[in-house]
């Protein structure tokens, strides 16, 4: 059962808690707007600058990952070495709630995160089409399929370690996820299959053309998909203390 | 026909705990326990790992039964849960919750969080228990000192008023000035009739919590003063230098003395009957024949409850 003012509260309170962190802040909004920036002023990428619509696709795909992946786990895992989540169990919270709350507090850091770089964009010169609007739930969809992991790193990790990780993931995802640089088509269509470009491949169409052609229907199946096995994941190895 | 419960039958079911078993892969654990709790206050008392946070924490639907159930009137607390009814606030022993909140906003979203719910008839007024535990600091939860991380779990439990009340060592970590008036103020903030359980390892606590006693030991209620008969205890205590084998020391005494060090190099006697001139005679000679020094010997009556439990417990840490 879910009480949707219980959940609203929960979420109200974690979300401020967590915003207040300056890594966050860090994490969330200096580095995906700092992306944006160099990828369309300097020519280090693939030759030459890069367009501001695939700029702005890569830089929502990171703040996304970021805030659903790299601070939820971390948040959670530093939330169970403090007993946070034993102490929660001892509240009128269902365990249910408790889940919903933190990747709800996730979503909204991603979405204000987007906030912040749809204003950078338009100050550098973006005109938004229709299709764009649709973009708040692609950024839910991408929460979900890498929340589920972010769970599971934390709730069988020790802190420290779950900190170490998940940037270290962060990073890899960055570098070699086909997110920021491009490889070669057979590398690609691996990586089509992975939760950081099919949301990139999302997103991008929806700042472009919209439309749900083949690719994109394959890219939200890959994300769904990756999410409904993380969760089961977490659900079944996830320790509260 | 007159009742003779001045407690009404539904309350005195608040908690049943019927062959509650709860093991651990690395043993320890409670074993068999069937306790019934009705209204009024109860002290848990047990050294350490003898299972009380164990206990509570199973009581309140934190852990699960290995065998064995939970009934908070007459449901398991899982199905209370399921239905998002609060029957039971507990204070946990362990943990930190939200280090980097404060006190007053933390409080103030409990009282959200529990306003929300329907079986609350009322939730406390926030600054009322500021004022109480003294707790009007804007100091972060992760920089406040243990005693102030005490007081601000027992207000955490107390905001919801719950029909149940587990507080599992609350006065853990303070000393012993801090610990008259932690029980102090919990007496003078909760109904006396409100079904709660207050844990400690600290036997001197227990004049200070009040009500019923229940001593745990290696996971086994040894002493329950709702059905134990309880007696008066005489005590002699004695310091030696030399280290004393008990066995013989034992054999030499009456069935009903036992002897235990309690501390090192201190020893205490323990008897139903008064210490008499032959008691103190025959452990006299016993270390002068071993050519141990005794110094600071006491001799004194422990009345009741108190010195039973402590007894069973000397017993039980010994064997």
């Amino acid at each position: 059962m879910i009480s949707l003012r219980r959940l609203s509260i929960q979420t109200r309170w974690e979300f401020v808690l967590n915003a207040r962190n300056s890594e966050q802040a860090l994490l969330l909004v200096i580095i995906p707007i700092l992306i944006l920036f160099v990828m369309t002023s300097t020519s280090i990428i693939g030759g030459e600058s890069t367009g501001i619509e695939v700029a702005l696709a890569t830089v929502l795909t990171v703040s996304t990952i970021a805030a659903g992946f790299t601070s939820l786990a971390i948040a959670t895992a530093f939330e169970r070495r403090s007993d946070t989540l034993v102490f929660l169990g001892t509240t009128n919270l269902t365990r249910m709630e408790v889940v919903a709350s933190k990747s709800l507090g996730s979503l909204l850091l991603a979405l204000f995160a987007g906030i912040f770089t749809f204003i950078a964009a338009l100050f550098l010169g973006w005109t938004p089409s229709a299709a764009a609007f649709s973009i708040p739930i692609w950024i839910a969809l991408g929460v979900f399929s890498v929340s589920g992991f972010a769970y599971l790193l934390a709730g069988t990790v020790r802190a420290e370690a779950v900190l170490a990780i998940s940037n270290a993931i962060f990073v890899i995802v960055l570098m070699f996820g086909g997110v920021i640089f491009t490889f070669g088509s057979s590398f690609t269509t691996m990586l089509e299959f992975l939760p950081p470009l099919a949301l990139k491949t999302v997103i991008g169409t929806s700042i472009s053309t919209g439309g749900l052609g083949a690719n994109v229907m394959q890219a939200i199946a890959v994300l769904i998909a990756w999410g409904i096995l993380g969760h089961l994941l977490a659900s079944r190895f996830f320790k509260w203390r | 026909m007159t009742e003779i419960s001045p407690v009404p039958r539904e309350s005195y079911l608040a908690v049943a705990t019927h062959d509650l078993t709860v093991k651990y892969p690395d043993g320890g654990g409670i074993t068999d326990i069937s306790l019934i709790f009705g209204a009024g206050r109860t002290a848990i008392v047990g050294n350490n790992g003898a299972g009380k946070s164990t206990l509570l924490e199973t009581i309140a639907g934190l852990r699960e039964p290995s065998s064995g159930n939970v009934e908070l009137f007459g449901r398991t607390p899982g199905s209370w849960r399921a239905e998002g009814i609060h029957q039971v606030a507990i204070a946990l022993q362990d943990g930190r919750p939200y280090p980097s909140a404060r006190p007053q906003a933390f409080l103030e979203y409990l009282r959200k969080l529990y306003a929300t719910d329907q079986n609350h008839d009322s939730v406390r007024d926030v600054n009322v228990l500021l004022d109480a535990f003294a707790l009007r600091t804007t100091t972060m939860i992760k920089n406040l000192s243990g005693g102030e991380l005490q007081r601000l779990k027992c207000a955490a439990a107390l905001i919801a008023d719950t029909p149940i009340l587990i507080l599992d060592e609350p006065t853990a970590g303070l000393d012993p000035q801090g610990r008259r008036d932690l029980y102090a103020l919990l007496a003078s903030v909760v109904p006396a009739k409100r079904t709660t359980l207050i844990s400690t390892h600290i036997l001197e606590d227990l004049e200070s919590i009040g009500g019923r006693v229940i001593a745990l030991a290696k996971g086994s209620v040894v002493f329950d003063s709702d059905s134990n008969p309880v007696t008066s205890a005489f005590h002699m205590s004695f310091a030696s230098r030399v280290n004393l084998q008990l066995e013989p020391l034992r054999n030499a005494l009456a069935e009903d003395v036992t002897i235990a060090e309690r501390a090192q190099g201190r020893y205490q006697v323990r008897s139903e009957n008064p210490i008499d001139a032959a008691l103190i005679s025959t452990v006299m000679n016993f270390c002068a024949q071993i050519g141990a020094e005794v110094s600071d010997v006491h001799v004194s009556e422990r009345g009741g409850v108190l010195a039973q439990v402590e007894g069973l417990l000397l017993e039980g840490g010994d064997s």
